[in-house]
């Protein structure tokens, strides 16, 4: 089974798609909202983000090595390995 | 009309003249743009300043300088590349399509 979480932000709309998304497909799935989160958290996330040379956009999803930046349900059906 | 709508409404006309001469438009999908700019008035609730919804604040005037709507003129290759602006609020002129429009992430563009 993949490792996947997902770094969101309450606010936006395409994080919500790929929560709905994920969920509706049955992927078990971490997710962290970036604005709801502590400082130190917030700290964490941007320097994840940034090793991995990405701007702080959201959605941010990580499926195991792979990281997907932004609404892209064609990239999370091919790394996610999802029928249809 | 309540608070929120009548700030909607203020941001709609004010960032129209903006974006105007980069040559965008607000997105035709309705309701994308009435949430969008719904969680903005949140946000210059919360933080005195209509953020992007979907980038994040960093806590410091040099990135959030660069996310405060409209963000087009910090962002401009980017979004010129996917003619649209990063949370979807804005489009290029000649869309009529957004849903075809991908999100692309900033490092594809660099490369």
């Amino acid at each position: 089974m993949k490792n996947v979480e997902l770094y969101a932000l309450s606010t936006c709309p395409w994080c919500a798609k790929t929560k709905k998304y994920l969920s509706e497909n049955n992927i078990e799935f971490e997710s962290t909202d970036y604005d709801l989160a502590d400082k130190e958290e917030q700290i964490k996330i941007t320097e994840d983000m940034k090793s991995s040379g990405s701007n702080v956009a959201f959605p941010y999803l990580k499926i195991d090595e792979e990281v997907v930046v932004g609404w892209d349900p064609a990239k999370y059906r091919e790394l996610l390995e999802i029928d249809g | 009309m309540d608070r929120v709508e009548e700030r909607k409404k203020a941001l709609r006309s004010m960032f129209q003249a903006v974006i105007d001469p980069l040559g965008y438009k607000f997105s035709p999908d309705e309701e994308i743009v009435d949430f969008l700019l719904e969680r903005e008035v949140a946000l210059e609730d919360k933080h005195g300043i209509p953020y992007c919804p979907c980038q994040g604040i960093m806590g410091n005037r040099e990135d959030d300088m660069k996310i405060v709507c409209p963000c087009i003129p910090f962002h401009r290759k980017h979004f010129d590349a996917m003619k649209r602006c990063w949370c979807g609020l804005y489009v290029h002129k000649d869309v009529t399509d957004p849903d075809s429009l991908r999100q692309i992430p900033e490092s594809e563009i660099e490369q």
